[in-house]
């Protein structure tokens, strides 16, 4: 039995020196503007108090009749779902003839720390439905509402189901309590306030730090995404569109805004560790969120592979909206690759945009 | 407590573990001494430190900062790749005579397993909690907080030294005592005439012993974290090994740094993230997490006390004003929805 490292040492200095050379050459020369990120056509049409709703140029002459609303998350930017142009999620909804809006929520400040669930829900998304209802002179629109921001669009829809003529989910979590997310068991899912004092927490800190945030996301997987990412980079310094690709995403990942203390201790109590949305407990304005109102058509799409929200955590939703028409659909990547992959950018679109065509 | 700075630390914390991680490795299986293992090591490092800073150097001032953050990233990775390189080649030398010798070679690599444990997993002293611990830890606590009112910091470091006498029946030590928070008064807030000196100064020893109670938890919670992080790390050690043995028993080779250090993270990988979703982990990371902001809590009482002094406003007297704007905000927003209700005559689009 022989030892089975045999690396010669001058071999692999000479091809490391080789390598930060061209690292430092390739990546000093470019700059901010280079890094161009959202870069679908849009207009902003509507502000409230730091959120802004964004208007997509149409690609087609004639788009779909109902527009589509998209959710995103409140942690991380939305701009993912626009982070280049050649897989481009809205994109490719604009060339499937999707007429698109998109709620930007900002960067919360300080004097946010109190805005609630029932602020973002019954304030926020409604006042945006609202104003493409007016809009469009419309009595319901489309949702598609992404990862935290499904949950949210879930509470929305269940309290105003006039609203939505069709719902779709995507890799949004809505068991809390499945035994196979990390996230689930850090936030405290099976040991409450053990795992984590959201009160004495958001106490403690008012909004809690994006960048606290980012840690918790990159100690999930901490060799892949410390270690082995970067060096992965050594095979693309030559190409320099993939370089910037790169980059988009590394400017997206460490773009962490901070999140609304008291949006995040509801969030955090109610949902990870108390699972109230699927219990039918959770409240919103003093309304129970009812999951059962939830009767129009909904497309639920997860990953395969999420380790941020567990496949089952999303495909529970079948057991607890009161619809008849359920479609569920996976794609075989992790939670970002629903935004990137190249495969999951070619299917993604027309699935969705077919789906709200049989249902115009 | 700046949570930027805490986060930082954290990371940093976590790429010093896995360097030391080698270089414990590398000396156990050299069987050198520390510096005869750290003088070659630098020798390696050097060159490429030198060539990394040169570019570093040579860096446009217009580049784009994720691009500089990715690069450093990228560097740092290479920093790990080069202690993998440098601990490729010691355990050759180390091994390499065994098996020309036809002798067995892992168990080399078995008898590190100790020495790992042994330097990696210590029972902390602190916990002994001995009362020259105690002294060592309030002296840490109040280092953290000269920043903010020296003055006040001497006079309690000097404060037990009259206590003393105090208990003794020393009746001038109160004249003392009472000086030394006079002193520590004149410095810092003496303009502030209608400052209840005496109130005060009771009110910020009992939030400076709460504070530093937290402290201690906290720091407590974070050395019972490491030792189950440090139980991971020695897990995700044994995984190496044997995968070594795996791919030897299979004639199989490494030949590039990059496939060496990849065979090392994805079994480490593996271990960390199974053992990220133990009772075990969950719990020592919630402790850990709860005392820090428990002393986060604590932290703020203290230097609010100061502010308030100061007739500065404080985080709490901010955080209220946003809620009371908070509020109207939201009744503003009601009226206006509500006469615009009543000026267009719809229903405002209830459902």
């Amino acid at each position: 039995m022989t030892f089975p490292v045999q690396i010669r040492p001058t071999d692999a200095v000479r091809e490391l020196v080789e390598l930060t050379q061209k690292a430092a050459q390739n990546l000093s020369f470019i700059r901010d503007e280079d890094i161009q990120i959202g870069t679908t056509p849009k207009e902003a049409v509507y502000h409230e108090d730091n959120i802004i709703l964004y208007h997509y140029t149409p690609s087609v002459k004639k788009p779909f009749k109902i527009p589509v609303l998209i959710v995103y998350a409140l942690v991380n930017r939305p701009y993912m779902v626009d982070l280049q142009e050649s897989r481009s999620l809205v994109r490719n909804l604009l060339a499937e003839g999707i007429d698109v809006y998109l709620v930007d929520w900002g960067y919360p400040q300080k004097g946010d720390r109190w805005l609630t669930i029932d602020d973002h829900v019954n304030g926020y998304i409604n006042s945006c439905v609202d104003f493409i209802r007016q809009k469009h002179k419309l009595k319901a629109i489309n949702l598609l509402s992404i990862c935290q921001g499904g949950t949210l669009s879930l509470c929305y829809t269940a309290l105003h189901p006039k609203k939505v003529k069709n719902l779709i989910t995507m890799v949004a979590p809505v068991d809390f309590h499945t035994s196979d997310g990390m996230l689930n068991l850090w936030s405290g899912c099976t040991h409450g306030p053990s795992s984590m004092d959201v009160d004495q927490m958001v106490d403690a800190l008012g909004n809690i730090p994006g960048d606290f945030m980012n840690f918790g996301y990159l100690m999930l997987k901490p060799f892949q995404l410390n270690v082995e990412k970067y060096l992965g980079m050594a095979d693309i310094l030559d190409d320099e569109a993939k370089l910037i690709n790169f980059l988009r995403m590394e400017k997206w990942i460490f773009d962490s805004p901070d999140q609304a203390g008291e949006t995040f201790r509801q969030f955090l109590k109610d949902f990870y560790q108390a699972n109230k949305l699927i219990k039918g407990e959770f409240k919103l304005g003093g309304q129970r969120v009812d999951l059962k109102k939830i009767t129009m058509p909904v497309l639920n799409l997860y990953a395969e592979q999420d380790h941020l929200v567990p496949p089952a955590s999303t495909i529970a939703l079948e057991k607890y909206v009161g619809t008849d028409d359920y479609t569920v659909k996976s794609f075989p990547v992790g939670h970002i690759g629903m935004y990137v992959s190249g495969k999951v950018q070619k299917d993604l679109p027309p699935t969705i945009a077919n789906w709200l065509k049989e249902r115009a | 407590m700046d949570w930027l700075e805490y986060s930082k630390s954290m990371s940093e914390a976590w790429v010093e573990a896995q360097k030391t991680l080698w270089e414990t490795w590398v000396e156990a299986v050299s069987s050198k001494p520390k510096s005869a293992t750290t003088t070659t090591k630098t020798e390696m490092t050097d060159v490429w430190s030198q060539i990394t800073q040169q570019n570093l150097d040579a860096w446009q001032g217009g580049a784009a900062p994720i691009a500089k953050a990715a690069t450093e990233q990228f560097f740092a990775v290479q920093e790990t790749a080069i202690r993998f390189l440098e601990f490729s080649t010691r355990l050759w030398e180390a091994i390499g005579p065994k098996m020309q010798a036809g002798e067995d070679w892992t168990s080399t690599l078995e008898k590190n397993i100790e020495q790992f444990r042994n330097q990696w997993i210590q029972f902390p002293e602190i916990v002994t909690g001995t009362a020259e611990d105690v002294d060592r830890l309030w002296n840490d606590f109040l280092q953290q907080w000269q920043r903010f009112g020296q003055p006040w910091i001497l006079a309690l470091q000097r404060a037990p030294e009259f206590s003393a006498r105090i208990i003794t029946g020393d009746s001038t030590a109160y004249i003392g005592l009472a000086d030394l928070y006079r002193q520590a008064y004149q410095g810092t807030f003496a303009r502030l005439v209608a400052s209840p000196g005496l109130g005060m100064t009771r009110e910020f020893n009992e939030k400076f012993q709460s504070g530093f109670d937290a402290w201690v938890s906290w720091q407590l919670a974070t050395l019972e974290y490491q030792g189950v992080v440090g139980e991971l790390w020695e897990q995700a050690f044994k995984q190496f090994q044997e995968d070594l043995i795996t791919l030897a028993e299979k004639d199989q080779k490494i030949e590039t740094l990059r496939d060496f250090v990849l065979l090392w993270t994805r079994g480490a990988e593996q271990v960390f993230t199974e053992g990220f979703q133990t009772e075990r982990y969950v719990l020592a990371q919630g402790q850990m997490l709860n005392a820090a902001m428990a002393y986060r809590v604590h932290e703020r009482q203290i230097i609010e006390v100061f502010l308030n002094l100061y007739d500065l406003p404080t985080r709490s007297e901010l955080d209220e004003t946003h809620r009371r704007i908070y509020q109207l905000r939201k009744e503003v927003k009601a009226l206006k929805k509500t006469i615009s209700e009543l000026k267009s005559g719809t229903d405002g689009g209830k459902s």
